[in-house]
């Protein structure tokens, strides 16, 4: 990479580090330290909440889906808005006025001490491994790319972010996460601009031509509980998944916890309601156009140099024969794209079958390229992280690259570094001064909150480091953590509920966590964004009964 | 198993939520608009963009 582009790549990283530390002033109490003194404006808390949640797979992986599946992955996200706006009036004003630094807090305050330590751990657990995969992605990516060693990939992204998120604390992480969304958003138009202007065709004609290649095909209104990707899977099972997502993940429950007031913090979530569906269609747009692009200039047999490497070198006759065949498909669908591009509206049919089937056998041979670098390398032959960062190097401008490279870069570590903060609140509020030390200063809190931060920290970056070997046990537990979504937002939903009792919170969550794994294990098939609607009907039901059957004793104040 | 009894963040039995699903002004002077205009805003803006998504689609595809 040109040296511009580095430039650019480690100014940015010092100016977000530099930043941070200069926020950290005055972050003397704990309120300050983990909830940003509850002084945040809403639009800086909104961006901070998508920041958190656009990590660097959004940069690679989801543009890369965009290039090699279209536009359908947009639908996921169709419940955000609804979820939004039933946090809104539910959840949010529930833990704001409760003035708690956790959402697990609440549930003590609410049910009992074991419904919100289980709740938290379970949190710990999942998040803590997860945490480590954001800063394995990217970096595995850059690891490939730049020939670095993991070590240096992870150490890369994950010092920076532990040191600023460490001394920083929530503050630090959010004012910083407004800066990186400014700069991913940015890099994201900029590309855009230049895939429109380097394309041979106008606009039009390339968005003709993604679609023809059922690029742009969105909506599909089959009602599949396999499917992940439908109209109402994304409505139906992504509310339930953004409701648990936004209104009980500490991750997000401690931006919003930063507002000024409820309204702030109801209106911070307005901006994820309003832009994150444009936002997504955006970062898949990217990767459509870029498969675009590929179909004028010829693409590499391989995005990942790792593999292209691996085949030269163990089957080189293999290699120059899947050269020859791509090279021969691409010319044909070249041609294919130019007849389809220049025949009428109404005598279009013949030229686009020609142009599918050219794309069939495109296909067909990447998967081809795939297989033998799978019997290559012996590693798992997905690619679809490694197109968006080849468009980047191979074909953008000295200093966009460098901008994107950041951009990558910087949505890795808004992600992470919501993660830190959230992992060392939980730690030291639902177990340090729940169960260790109940009293002490806001300086001894302070300093075991940074510890906490410290450490996980360096677990997320060991983790990372190991995350190939690791990859089922992360992923057995990534499973474990899901079964707990959809219960804990169940539990919540009871909270509201008077009648509900601490007795049934804690046992419907079992519950919901029982019958979630009975649906992930007995019938796999189904899409995981059902799980969290099976979590919330069998915490409620079981919940509710146990409740009716075991009343609760008078309440204090009742 | 002992039940630990509710206790409640503000000094009081009901749950700190106001809903207000009339479009009432809040009594409490905050300026955030009714449930009703707010789902309406965000309903209508994700129509929009649906809509949107719904003509990209369609006007492109072959």
């Amino acid at each position: 990479m040109h040296w511009i582009n580095w430039a650019i790549v480690i100014g940015w990283l010092v100016f977000v580090f530099v930043d941070g530390l200069r926020r950290s002033h005055g972050t003397t109490k704990l309120d300050g330290y983990f909830l940003g003194n509850r002084s945040l404006p809403w639009w800086a808390v909104g961006l901070s909440v998508m920041a958190t949640q656009l990590s660097a797979v959004t940069m690679i992986g989801t543009t890369g889906q965009g290039a090699t599946d279209g536009m359908r992955f947009v639908q996921f996200y169709f419940g955000l808005p609804v979820a939004m706006l039933i946090l809104g009036v539910t959840i949010v004003p529930f833990l704001m006025r409760a003035k708690v630094y956790t959402a697990y807090e609440f549930l003590e305050r609410r049910f009992d001490a074991k419904t919100r330590s289980l709740a938290a751990f379970l949190f710990l657990l999942s998040r803590g491994l997860s945490c480590g995969t954001i800063i394995a992605a990217p970096a595995v990516v850059f690891s490939t790319l730049f020939g670095w060693s993991m070590w240096a990939s992870v150490a890369f992204i994950g010092v920076p972010t532990v040191v600023y998120t460490m001394i920083g604390g929530v503050q630090a992480v959010a004012w910083a996460d407004v800066k990186q969304m400014v700069l991913v958003v940015s890099a994201l138009v900029a590309v855009v601009v230049v895939l429109l202007t380097r394309l041979p065709v106008s606009p039009v004609d390339a968005l003709r031509i993604a679609g023809a290649s059922g690029r742009l095909q969105v909506f599909d209104f089959h009602f599949s509980l396999t499917n992940t990707y439908t109209f109402w899977s994304g409505v139906i099972g992504g509310t339930f998944l953004m409701l648990s997502y936004f209104g009980t993940d500490q991750s997000q429950v401690q931006r919003y916890l930063t507002a000024k007031s409820v309204d702030e913090a109801r209106s911070s979530h307005l901006i994820s309601a309003y832009w994150k569906i444009p936002l997504q269609a955006l970062v898949l747009l990217v990767g459509v156009l870029v498969f675009v692009y590929y179909l004028f200039v010829a693409p590499p047999l391989y995005w990942n140099p790792a593999q292209d490497r691996a085949v030269r070198a163990a089957a080189p006759d293999a290699y120059v024969q899947l050269e020859q065949r791509q090279s021969a498909s691409w010319i044909y669908r070249a041609q294919a794209m130019e007849s389809f591009r220049a025949a009428p509206a109404d005598r279009a049919t013949g030229p686009l079958h020609r142009l599918q089937a050219a794309q069939q056998e495109d296909d067909r041979i990447h998967a081809d390229a795939l297989a033998a670098a799978g019997k290559a390398t012996g590693q798992p032959t997905k690619d679809v992280n490694y197109i968006i960062p080849y468009f980047v190097l191979h074909e953008l401008p000295i200093g966009l690259t460098g901008v994107f490279i950041a951009a990558v870069i910087a949505a890795a570590m808004s992600a992470v570094a919501g993660e830190l903060a959230s992992l060392s609140s939980a730690t030291v509020i639902d177990f340090y001064k729940r169960w260790v030390r109940a009293e002490a200063t806001d300086t001894h809190y302070l300093r075991v909150s940074r510890v906490a931060t410290a450490g996980w920290g360096t677990f997320a970056c060991v983790v990372a480091t190991f995350a190939v070997s690791l990859g089922s046990l992360i992923e057995v537990v990534n499973r474990f953590g899901s079964f707990f979504y959809g219960s804990i937002l169940g539990v919540f939903f009871l909270a509201m509920l008077r009648r509900a009792t601490a007795a049934g919170a804690f046992f419907g969550m079992l519950a919901g966590m029982a019958a979630v794994a009975a649906v992930s294990f007995g019938a796999p098939e189904v899409s995981f964004l059902w799980h969290n609607v099976v979590g919330v009907v069998a915490v409620m039901v079981v919940g509710l009964a146990i409740s009716a059957l075991r009343p609760a004793p008078a309440a204090v104040g009742a | 198993m002992t039940e630990i009894p509710i206790i409640d963040p503000d000094g009081t039995a009901e749950p700190p939520v106001v809903f207000r699903p009339t479009g009432d002004a809040p009594a409490d002077g905050t300026r955030f608009p009714s449930f009703r205009v707010l789902a309406l805003k965000v309903l209508g803006v994700e129509l929009l963009a649906l809509l949107l998504l719904w003509w990209l689609q369609h006007s492109f595809a072959s």
